[in-house]
């Protein structure tokens, strides 16, 4: 057994070598490198590689139409936009690494996220301490904003969404007897204890709390055990790959119930990954793709005409990001240290996933829609 | 209970096919290989690309992954091991990690990190087919899953005592310089061995693969990891030992999910093979009769 952990962290190691090797050779063969002069560095960590190197690339996408919207724009004082990506496998070791490399570099003006809370908080205090901003896309751990005074959240926090689902489920629906399942990380700790926390506030019978190790795709004992309980219903907080095999092997243990989950809303993909077995789950969405604001419907108009796909939540959040960054890097003057308090004067931010005011909140509170999936797309739950 | 001894043993034949590979790999080339995850991915891969663009049919799916990763097999061995025969085994050892990386990343550039599944309408059908024994449904998927590996392992074990190839390949594990001096290919039964290992791994992916429906690169990593772990408990070079450790780890999982809680799966399946290695640790078949067969 210790010899197979060591072989583990060799390979760990020699993968993180050569994808870090890949992206500084594709950095400095970047043709905006070569040519323009008067550039502006954003540092953007992101898992490009490992398992959640999905969500890493739907997020860039997002950065990276809000950057090219801003180029064609004028950029930061006349000065073209440049991102730096760093694959950190959202580890929160490597995160740190990442991290300690873009403070060292002092042509990186900001920095643009991790993906999970876990790596965004580990990173936080070597941005802090470089007084760096780290403009966050996805952190939604309670704890985050807290860390420093350049810690930038453009997520709502999870605890709002969960008790928004608990309360959903148990006064508007009833439910009285619930078991969730969340995926064991910050993020999923989190969101299972503030729906857990608010669903017994409302008097609610939490049969279980079942966690499942990130990554993981066989849910079939899991999900047989929670049938056998008979619940009301079930909260899962998980992302839409986990969502959608766990949708699926519920309806092959024939566990019919009412799901509710966070993590997943407005996601295509658990459509096509959970096919029928997705119908009538229920969700809370910040983002979703048929919203008439002007800002969201711009956004999403933008994004499909580049990609050929609608966005996601994940796009969305990246995109907001992206003009939070901006905005702060006009602001700033060139100076790191001024990013964050010049995003914490902001008043008023339209993003794809709503409005927000940061001289109210560090962080941002956000409306959100309930919505559901009907013959195999997402449409408001009615 | 009984839904969930099935669950634990379509898990758990998943792993014994994969330790199989483990087994018959080490039992012969005398290496541990580290590519075996990802040998499964391939094969989990080569049924889906099979299934989505030429025929749906899952006869015909694990067909593909068959000759894809028998010939991945052969080719791996010809090109890197036959080379470092006589190298120390860390060499070797380097070189299986090599590929495991190389392979991964070759995903990721073809068919990106995102995960991938068969159109649901596509597999829909297949997907939610079940057939009721007694009071309990069990799925046609989780049935084919089982069936498929039994199938497998049976035809495994036929052809180790019964085939002229078997044989040569048992007379090379027990000491290849003597299968040599009888006239057995050496190294054509290395090549043939390592390619027949790969190949329980690509069986085992795109039968997992399938009945999950969801395909991405890093799909063999944790499942890689434990099913190595299920031929060390088995033995390392005992067959028997590979699967029946296979079948143990996969029910003991399930039913620490059952009874305790699926945070602690991994944690009591690890904690159960480090207690049945203090217990035994030449493994529960391992006899120590193979080793040093090769003189190492």
């Amino acid at each position: 057994m210790i010899s197979t952990g060591r072989h583990m962290i060799t390979r760990r190691h020699i993968m993180s070598a050569i994808s870090g090797g890949v992206f500084v050779i594709a950095a400095s063969l970047s043709p905006q490198m070569a040519t323009a002069q008067e550039t502006v560095k954003f540092g953007v960590s992101l898992p490009i590689t490992g398992d959640m190197a999905e969500y890493g690339s739907f997020i860039r996408n997002g950065i990276e139409l809000a950057i090219e919207q801003a180029n064609a724009d004028g950029g930061v004082d006349g000065k073209k936009i440049e991102l730096v990506v760093e694959d950190s496998r959202s580890d929160p070791r490597e995160a740190v690494l990442v991290a300690e490399r873009f403070v060292a570099n002092d042509e990186i003006l900001l920095e643009i996220g991790d993906f999970t809370s876990s790596a965004s908080m580990a990173a936080a205090p070597v941005y802090e301490a470089a007084g760096m901003a780290q403009i966050a896309p996805t952190a939604s751990h309670p704890d985050y904003s807290g860390l420093g005074n350049n810690m930038v959240r453009v997520m709502a926090m999870q605890q709002a969404e969960s008790q928004f689902l608990a309360r959903w489920a148990a006064q508007d629906m009833g439910k009285a007897k619930i078991a969730t399942i969340y995926v064991n990380n910050d993020w999923g700790v989190q969101a299972n204890a503030a729906f857990v926390e608010e669903a017994k506030a409302q008097g609610v019978e939490v049969l279980t709390e079942e966690g499942i190790t990130p990554g993981e795709k066989d849910f079939a004992a899991v999900v047989t055990k929670i049938k056998n309980m008979e619940p009301d219903a079930v909260f899962i907080a998980a992302q839409y790959a986990e969502m959608g095999a766990i949708l699926g092997q519920s309806r092959r243990a024939r566990l019919q119930t009412q799901f509710f989950n966070s993590g997943a809303p407005q996601s295509p993909e658990l459509l096509e990954l959970a096919g029928s077995a997705a119908e009538g789950i229920a969700a809370a969405a910040l983002y979703f793709a048929d919203n008439t604001d002007p800002v969201s419907r711009a956004f999403t108009e933008a994004y499909v005409a580049k990609h050929d796909v609608k966005p996601n939540l994940f796009a969305a959040l990246g995109y907001d990001a992206g003009l939070i960054a901006v905005t702060g890097a006009r602001a700033a003057g060139g100076e790191r240290s001024a990013v964050a308090p010049a995003i914490f004067k902001l008043s008023g931010f339209q993003g794809a996933t709503g409005g927000f005011d940061y001289t109210v909140s560090r962080d941002p509170v956000k409306a959100y829609a309930r919505t559901t999936v009907r013959d195999g797309a997402w449409v408001m739950f009615d | 209970m009984f839904e969930q001894l099935i669950n634990g043993l379509t898990q758990g034949s998943i792993y014994a096919l994969l330790a199989l590979g483990f087994t018959i790999i080490f039992g012969v080339l005398r290496m541990v290989t580290f590519a075996h995850g990802e040998v499964f991915m391939v094969g989990a891969y080569s049924g889906f690309v099979v299934f989505t663009h030429l025929q749906d049919s899952l006869v015909l799916a694990i067909v593909a992954a068959v000759v894809t990763t028998f010939l991945l097999g052969a080719l791996m061995e010809i090109v890197a091991f036959r080379r470092l025969r006589d190298a120390p085994h860390f060499s070797s050892l380097l070189v299986t990690i090599g590929f495991s990386v190389v392979l991964t990343q070759l995903a990721l550039l073809i068919f990106g990190a995102e995960v991938e599944a068969i159109p649901m309408r596509q597999i829909e059908g297949l997907a939610f087919s079940e057939i009721r024994i007694g009071e309990v449904y069990v799925s046609y998927l989780q049935l084919s899953v089982l069936g498929v590996a039994i199938l497998i392992m049976a035809a495994t074990f036929l052809f180790f005592k019964y085939s002229r190839l078997g044989t040569a390949i048992r007379a090379t594990a027990q000491d290849h310089e003597a299968a040599m001096a009888m006239g057995v290919d050496v190294n054509r039964i290395f090549t043939v061995t390592f390619a027949f290992g790969s190949m329980m791994g690509g069986i085992a992916g795109v039968l997992i693969g399938f009945y999950y429906n969801l395909f991405y690169p890093t799909m063999g990593v944790m499942l890689g990891l434990k099913a190595f772990s299920a031929a060390v408990i088995g033995g390392l070079a005992s067959m028997p030992g590979a699967i029946v450790a296979g079948l143990m780890i996969g029910v003991v999982e399930v039913f620490s999910v059952d009874f305790v809680n699926s945070s602690f799966r991994h944690l009591i399946a690890f904690v159960f093979m480090f207690a049945i290695l203090l217990i035994r640790p030449q493994g529960l078949f391992g006899s120590g009769q193979l080793r040093g067969a090769r003189g190492d």
